[in-house]
């Protein structure tokens, strides 16, 4: 094979890398968007998103495993020139922390003007909606329902010592909810939370919530801390699962939005307001609500179609407060779950 | 000179520039990122490595014999060492009973780390088994000795390979870090992996790369240094057992497709469109092989000036480069992803940073087997090579040979590589394969994994053979070709056809008022448009808004044709209950023809497609269903008369489907299975016009531009047609696709003459779409 061919080869592997390479259709609209909700269903509702509108859609998602907080990472690295035009996160504690940091850019719509305010930002830089409520998984044929915690801090009681599993807590939904617990409880029950986490041996495990319901399933765990919707896709498989919904000192349930914004400087801004506007529409609740991820509308007009779905006593979350104190809360988190490991 | 300077070129560009920008990253610390201290992590990390590299390194001895024999071992071994850990290990995972336990998985893992592991044991232990051995170990036998005395002599012999084997599998196997977090144990890799992903700096990486370092270091200096070793040569060939290689690729290979052949039936069938994903991600698996094959060449010159004493000073470089093969790949992304910050956005965009993180595995298996080949090649040869002036860019048959097995192995090992890909995949239509595949593991999707493990070993079997097939350097060039249309024809829009420019979408899917469900029928007068879908109602859609009406139809089917006329009354062919409905605007319905006319003979219309009003008040309607025709109705709905029969030849038809009136009086009709259009005379019935271009597919929308050009839309074609009444020209828009400006099977067309735009009925995608008439020019 003489150097010339070689030559005409890599010419033709470029070549083809280029040919291959998204082609910018400029004068077609197009929308860039980093996804942390489940793939399969963000393609759905982006596909119909597409199909409504004719704006196609570029997605960048991150596996189970990191989800929003590798792609809040990714937007930070590229905050001087964003790739992306919007992002949907799966949850709100890094959405938030974005806004601080002055990656998002104010969005208004009329769409959750009627919306109670902890759906969004102060300023309309970012938008929740569809949330799912944080679960606590068992087995149904080795737990009975009256057994199981319902009070979030009986579960890291001693009698469930090494019995309990959580995702990692430096990511996604997880780490969310242990902010939303250090902004909501006083500085007394943090602390004591924080003390008994630290001595309950938790398993923490990398694969995510779905990880979380998969070691309940195979008996690894007594009780998975999860989201709504892991509990229902593994159910909806035929396993033996079955969940609580846990109630929080200071009072109600934890529920975890989903949440979009549009990035600051973003390629284009025109197509990622329509894409937003859509998201927050009651057809995206109404798909959200029918999907395999069972997603609680907050439109009333869709409520009523899902009434199942709703939680009625919902923990106030002052989201902004929340991620304000999220590296701290996390910090002793980890602090504690190290502590375990040098205990056991 | 110039190989040496591209060899520290491509160190640069792929390893320290990296490193660099991550150096200088601010990013997050420890405290911040850091659930496992580093004192934690080296027990796990190092326990599994000595575990697995150890009895991989036996085996991989015994099999290695087999692999110098018979090509089908070394297929065999090559197709297992390809397999990723992490897709083979979730195979027995779904299988594994649900309360077996955690020892259970453990030992799954422990045995797929080595399944996938002893190959790479065999490759490098290849060299120290030839016929040297074999002369040394007859010449023991002669003399007596036993079996322990031989084995101790072998070792004594081998050894260096052996450590190198060791190290080198050590540091390989705690990289494959989905099979870790499967199984729930934390190694060092995972927790790099863990702190990339939250942005940790260098310094809140450091902890956990000391405690990967010294089995990368180790791995990286006992594979090149042993590989550098002249193996012994002699001329004792003898017979040597390959049953020891024919068990363990029985139970590398074999077994994991049993078990895969078992599962697959009952998983059922993935619903998220992973095979498309698969084929792009093998393609770019061949393109970045052929990337690493380029690369092989100045390797290969290296590796040469290296034997004879020359560029001592290439070791460091080439540690450095293997060293930074055998650190976690998100190690490599972190690098790449803070390097992006200060280049230009469509680095990202198009994933240079992608392919480039994934070159540098490649590059440094590029850079073992370049090494082994120019040391398993006598000097001799080398040095008559020299003397004919064999220059790096013209290779020869080793260094050809040293570039396809490079070019294949390095495309395998880049297709899976979640990491980098979650870190520096640019958008695209949908996520990558590999953050799919280990979505779908953690989601436990198995019907999504079970898709991809076929995609994967199909893939990784073909490479094997053709890493067989390539002593025929011919077939290499038309292979490339092939994969290289096949790539470009997969990713770029296949069609000719140019997409449509759209003005504005008009419902969507769904049930509620504004949205339709396959809509069909659709006409606009006066700003006012009405269309039809098959949920049986007709909607109008005017500035003030939309309201429904429901149609009195009989449960039979839908209406496929309608007609405003100057009142904005709706004439509706109401196609499978026979008859024509006439629709006040203000929505009073009539029957105007058909069975249960007001007036009129009751008769049966047949099927009717369309409906098209005259100017003296007679009534067009295009008929279907074995008796194709036209029927003339009266202005009191009763039938004066028939144009036409059903057939193929001229003034027959074939689902007429479509009616439109020119501003002659003549009426064109859409004579769609006969694939043209045919021009009639209402007064005599006579065909004055066929316009039949050959590639024109089921017309079933019909309508007439200001200046006499022909709309058609085009069910079969997907496309939307203009054509000059002589069909001396003829230009499409559309084609099939899911993308803007794209088409799913079409049915009407009908145009707003004052307003300057059309409405066009893309029924597969549910909406009506509004178009500039100017984006239908010439």
């Amino acid at each position: 094979m003489t150097a010339a061919r070689c030559c005409a080869l890599g010419a033709a592997v470029v070549m083809s890398s280029i040919g291959c390479a998204p082609q910018d259709e400029a004068h077609v609209p197009h929308v860039t968007v980093y996804v942390s909700a489940d793939e399969a269903l963000a393609r759905t509702m982006l596909d119909a998103f597409t199909r409504d509108t004719g704006i196609s859609v570029r997605m960048v998602g991150d596996t189970e495993a990191f989800k929003s907080t590798g792609l809040a990472n990714r937007i930070r690295r590229e905050r001087v020139r964003p790739v992306a035009d919007v992002f949907w996160s799966s949850e709100a504690t890094h959405m938030a922390l974005l806004a601080d940091e002055g990656l998002l850019e104010p969005t208004r719509t009329d769409r959750t003007t009627t919306w109670p305010a902890q759906w969004r930002d102060a300023d309309h830089r970012w938008h929740g909606f569809s949330p799912r409520p944080r679960v606590i998984a068992f087995d149904p044929e080795v737990m009975d329902r009256a057994d199981v915690p319902i009070a979030m801090a009986d579960v890291f009681a001693p009698r469930f010592i090494g019995q309990v599993a959580i995702a990692d807590p430096r990511f996604g939904t997880t780490g969310g909810h242990l902010s939303a617990i250090a902004a909501t409880h006083v500085p007394a029950s943090w602390l004591a939370l924080l003390d008994a986490m630290g001595h309950a041996r938790m398993q923490v495990l990398a694969g995510g919530n779905a990880a979380t319901v998969d070691a309940v399933i195979r008996g690894d765990a007594l009780l998975g801390l999860t989201d709504y919707d892991d509990v229902i896709a593994a159910q909806d498989r035929g396993r033996r699962v079955d969940m609580v919904l846990p109630v929080h000192e200071a009072g109600g349930v934890m529920v975890t939005p989903n949440t979009v914004g549009v990035l600051r400087g973003c390629p284009s801004p025109d197509t990622a307001r329509v894409l937003v506007d859509w998201l927050l529409s009651d057809i995206a609740a109404e798909m959200l609500a029918a999907s395999a991820s069972r997603n609680m509308p907050v439109q009333q007009s869709v409520q009523t179609q899902f009434p199942e779905l709703v939680v009625d006593d919902i923990l106030l979350v002052d989201h902004g407060a929340a991620a304000a104190g999220h590296n701290e809360a996390l910090a002793a988190v980890l602090a504690a779950l190290r502590r375990q490991s040098d205990d056991s | 000179m110039v190989a040496p300077v591209l060899v520290c070129c491509g160190v640069v560009l792929l390893v320290v520039c990296p490193w660099a920008a991550l150096l200088v990253h601010p990013g997050q610390g420890a405290q911040d990122t850091a659930l496992h201290g580093a004192s934690a992590l080296i027990m796990p990390t190092v326990g599994w490595a000595v575990l697995v590299a150890v009895v991989a390194t036996v085996l991989g001895r015994l099999a290695a014999p087999a692999l110098t024999q018979r090509t089908s071992a070394l297929t065999g071994a090559v197709i297992a060492a390809m397999l990723p850990a992490s897709a083979v290990f979730y195979v027995w995972y779904a299988m594994q009973p649900v309360d077996s336990g955690r020892w259970v998985t453990a030992l799954l893992l422990w045995a797929v780390l080595v399944s996938t592991h002893w190959p790479v044991a065999a490759l490098v232990l290849r060299g120290s088994v030839r016929t040297a051995a074999l002369d040394s170990d007859d010449a023991a036998r002669q003399l007596g000795a036993g079996l322990l005395r031989r084995l101790s002599m072998c070792a004594g012999r081998e050894w260096p390979m052996w450590l190198a084997s060791v190290a080198l599998l050590a540091a390989l196997s705690v990289l494959a870090t989905t099979a870790f977090d499967l199984a729930g144990v934390v190694t060092a890799a995972t927790e790099v992996r863990a702190r990339a992903a939250l942005g940790a700096s260098f310094a809140g990486l450091i902890g956990p790369l000391l405690v990967l370092s010294g089995p990368a270091i180790a791995g990286a200096v006992a594979a090149w240094m042993c590989l550098g070793q002249v193996p012994p040569q002699g001329d004792h060939k003898r017979t040597t057992p390959v049953w020891p290689a024919i068990v363990l690729v029985m139970a590398s290979v074999t077994a994991p497709l049993i078990g895969l052949i078992w599962i697959t039936p009952q998983v059922g069938a993935p619903t998220d469109g992973m095979a498309g994903a698969i084929v792009h991600v093998v393609l770019r698996g061949i393109g970045i092989g052929m990337l690493v094959a380029m690369c092989t060449m100045p390797m290969v010159s290296v590796c040469r000036q290296l034997r004879r004493g020359r560029v001592r000073w290439v070791h460091g470089v080439v540690l450095v480069w293997l060293v930074a093969a055998l650190l976690p790949s998100s190690f490599v992304a972190a690098g790449w992803s803070a390097l992006q910050q200060w280049l230009p956005p469509e680095f990202a965009r198009w994933g240079i940073g992608l392919i480039a993180a994934s070159l540098v595995q490649g590059t440094a298996v590029a850079w073992l087997i370049a090494r082994g080949m120019v040391m398993a090649t006598p000097i001799e040869r080398e040095d008559a090579l020299a003397m004919v002036g064999t220059r790096w860019w013209r290779p020869d048959h080793a260094m050809g040979m040293a570039m396809v097995a490079a070019g294949a192995v390095g495309g395998v090992l880049s297709v899976f590589m979640p990491a980098i890909e979650s870190m520096l995949a640019p958008p695209a239509a949908g996520p990558p394969l590999v953050s799919r595949l280990v979505d779908a593991m953690h989601y436990q999707r198995p019907e999504s994994v079970v898709l991809a493990l076929w995609g994967l070993l199909i893939a990784a079997a073909a490479v094997a053979v053709v890493i067989g097939i390539m002593r025929h350097r011919r077939t290499v060039a038309p292979l490339c070709l092939l994969v290289i249309m096949f790539g470009c024809a997969d990713q770029s829009d296949s069609s000719t056809v140019q997409p449509l420019t759209i003005d504005a979408v008009i419902g969507g899917p769904g049930t509620r008022t504004g949205r339709f469900v396959t809509p069909r029928a659709a006409a606009v007068h006066d700003g006012v448009l009405v269309v039809i879908d098959r949920t049986g109602r007709l909607q109008h859609f005017e500035d003030g808004g939309v309201c429904a009406v429901d149609l009195p139809l009989e449960g039979r089917g839908f209406p496929t044709g309608v007609h405003l006329d100057e009142h904005t009354t709706a004439w509706v062919a109401d196609t499978h209950s026979g008859r024509v409905l006439r629709i006040e605007h203000g929505g009073d319905i009539e029957v105007f023809a058909g069975p249960g006319a007001a007036a009129g003979e009751p008769h049966d219309l047949g099927t009717p497609s369309d409906v098209q009003p005259l100017p003296d008040g007679r009534v067009l309607v295009s008929v279907y269903g074995g008796d194709d025709h036209l029927a003339l109705l009266g202005a009191d709905g009763a039938l004066h008369g028939v144009i036409g029969s059903a057939g193929d030849g001229v003034g027959q038809f074939r689902r007429p489907q479509a009616l439109a009136l020119d501003a002659h009086g003549q009426v064109w009709v859409a004579d769609a299975c006969n694939h043209r259009l045919q021009r009639v005379d209402p007064e005599t019935g006579e065909v004055t016009a066929v316009l039949a271009p050959p590639d024109m597919r089921y017309p079933y929308g019909l309508d007439i531009l200001p200046d006499g050009d022909l709309l058609v839309s085009e069910y079969g074609g997907n496309v939307l047609r203009r054509m000059s009444p002589d069909g001396a020209r003829s230009r499409r828009w559309g084609g099939w696709g899911d993308n803007p400006g794209q088409l799913r099977t079409p049915w009407s067309v009908t145009i707003d003459e004052d307003a300057g735009v059309l409405y066009l009925v893309d029924a597969g995608h549910d909406r009506v779409l509004r178009i500039a008439l100017q984006a239908v020019a010439w």
